[in-house]
């Protein structure tokens, strides 16, 4: 796992938390979580939330999961601070997030002399601000928002009609592959998750995905409630590890929630 | 009340794994053969039974060809399935046999999306002894079966396994599963070829992929030789 804190710096009004959880299947199997994340809310509030699982036919995709969130991630919070301009365009931002985690993980696979698909995961960018959104998303998994009280699917899992068949970021598809979402909307929370938490997420509704609402309140009124973050996390974590989220999917699975006040 | 007992699940149905089991009933299958099949038929279903993934995923249809095609047993649960005393008559309808699965996993998809359910590729499992005797190379039906079984794979349809029993033409059933090499029974090893699928169902069943699904190891699994 790789999670961030709260950045200090941030002034409050924004709060994000989350958790990467090792699945049943894979703690029974002796293999590392293959989830990672990293998440923030910046100096002018902003979110920031990286989010990526390793694929568990590719050897060393634990690496690549890891690599990738945090090569994302900082590059999104580096430009994020350095840049004064709030209208820098985040949908831009997210897109070179993702080409600048590929080509991190190209260099992987050279220093370690191994396959590129061998570090094989997917990949969630996620900016937020109480004005405007953007994703930038390869492979399964999906971005929730509640935008203007309404909950949104904002990035979905892909087009794969299989349940289990993903294009990785690694893939030398990806840029094909590779989604953007974005919006100039009043959103007022955000949830980025691997396919581990999908079912628990939406409901399926003539085989379209629909964020399921009595899974969405309850996580957003709780990280409106929460004033610790160190503890939302801990309770997201509590909530992945559970039977409850378990029983109807035995792979890792990372959530990450963030709620953004605007004056 | 924390968010555990607060939050409530969208989309509990468990993601499938449609598969057609398409066993030769021919006359030639008759003796040992039938007799081993059917009990390997009972311990898949108690080795699948014993994992907690496979169990809740597979949807098992079976299909047998022998003198005609005829459904043995529809698609249902590993719990509800009943394995059949197959017996061995008449001549091999492969070709109206795999039409026939062929059309079953793309009902069973259609089903699913129509109920909410997820699922993964579907598996068409061939296990034969003999040459077909409903077609030959070259003519419309095989022209039709051969384009199903490549077509399929190509496009991700379903994944097409061909299982040779001795003194099965490997030459024909490699023309028809091309894109995956026929493997070859060692005597009447069913028990073990068996307990390979259900390990390999669950390893498909639980494990994210990119292009291609990686299977345990037949070889090593001691029931197969590759043909040479």
């Amino acid at each position: 796992m790789d999670a961030t804190p709260q950045n200090p710096k941030s002034a409050g009004r924004s709060r994000v938390f989350g958790s990467s959880v090792i699945g049943p299947m894979h703690l029974q199997g002796e293999i590392p979580c293959q989830d990672a994340c990293a998440y923030a809310a910046t100096a002018a509030d902003a979110i920031v939330i990286a989010v990526a699982d390793g694929l568990g036919s590719a050897k060393r995709s634990d690496a690549g999961a890891s690599l990738a969130v945090a090569s994302a991630f900082r590059f999104c919070m580096t430009a994020l601070d350095s840049e004064s301009d709030e209208e820098r365009k985040i949908e831009e931002l997210v897109r070179d997030a993702a080409a600048h985690a590929r080509k991190e993980l190209e260099l992987l696979a050279q220093e370690e002399s191994c396959n590129l698909r061998d570090l094989a995961c997917t990949l969630i960018i996620a900016i937020a601000t109480g004005r405007q959104f953007a994703v930038a998303h390869i492979g399964d998994g999906a971005v929730v928002g509640e935008i203007e009280g309404i909950l949104s699917l904002i990035s979905s899992p892909g087009e794969s009609e299989y349940t289990n068949e993903v294009v990785p970021l690694t893939s030398s598809e990806w840029r094909n592959s590779l989604r953007i979402s974005s919006g100039e909307s009043s959103i007022r929370g955000i949830a980025v998750f691997t396919d581990g938490c999908q079912r628990a997420a939406f409901r399926k509704v003539e085989d379209a995905l629909v964020p399921f609402e009595r899974f969405f309140t309850p996580v957003f009124n709780y990280a409106r409630e929460v004033t610790d973050v160190v503890a939302g996390a801990s309770e997201i974590a509590e909530l992945l590890a559970s039977v409850k989220l378990c029983e109807h999917s035995d792979d890792d699975k990372t959530f990450v929630v963030g709620v953004i006040e605007t004056d | 009340m924390g968010l555990l007992d607060q939050v409530e699940i969208g989309n509990p149905t468990q993601p499938h794994c449609a598969t057609v089991l398409l066993l030769d009933t021919s006359g030639s299958m008759d003796g040992e053969k039938i007799a081993n099949l059917n009990k390997a038929l009972i311990s898949f279903k108690e080795e699948t039974l014993k994992d907690d993934i496979a169990r809740k995923r597979v949807d098992l249809a079976v299909l047998a060809f022998g003198g005609t095609v005829h459904l043995v047993q529809d698609f249902c649960s590993i719990e509800d399935f009943e394995p059949p005393a197959l017996s061995a008559g008449g001549g091999t309808p492969l070709g109206e046999a795999i039409l026939k699965a062929a059309d079953m996993l793309e009902v069973r998809k259609q089903q699913y999306k129509q109920q909410g359910i997820d699922y993964y590729r579907p598996w068409l499992f061939l296990i034969t002894d003999g040459e077909p005797t409903d077609m030959e190379p070259g003519d419309a039906t095989w022209n039709q079966v051969v384009t199903r079984v490549h077509t399929g794979e190509a496009e991700k349809k379903f994944l097409f396994f061909a299982v040779a029993v001795e003194p099965a033409n490997l030459g024909t059933l490699a023309q028809i599963a091309r894109d995956r090499q026929p493997l070859k029974l060692i005597g009447t090893k069913f028990a073990e070829l068996f307990k390979w699928v259900s390990n390999s169902q669950a390893k498909v069943s639980s494990t994210k992929i990119s292009d291609s699904v990686q299977l345990p190891d037949p070889v090593a699994a001691g029931w197969c030789e590759v043909p040479t």
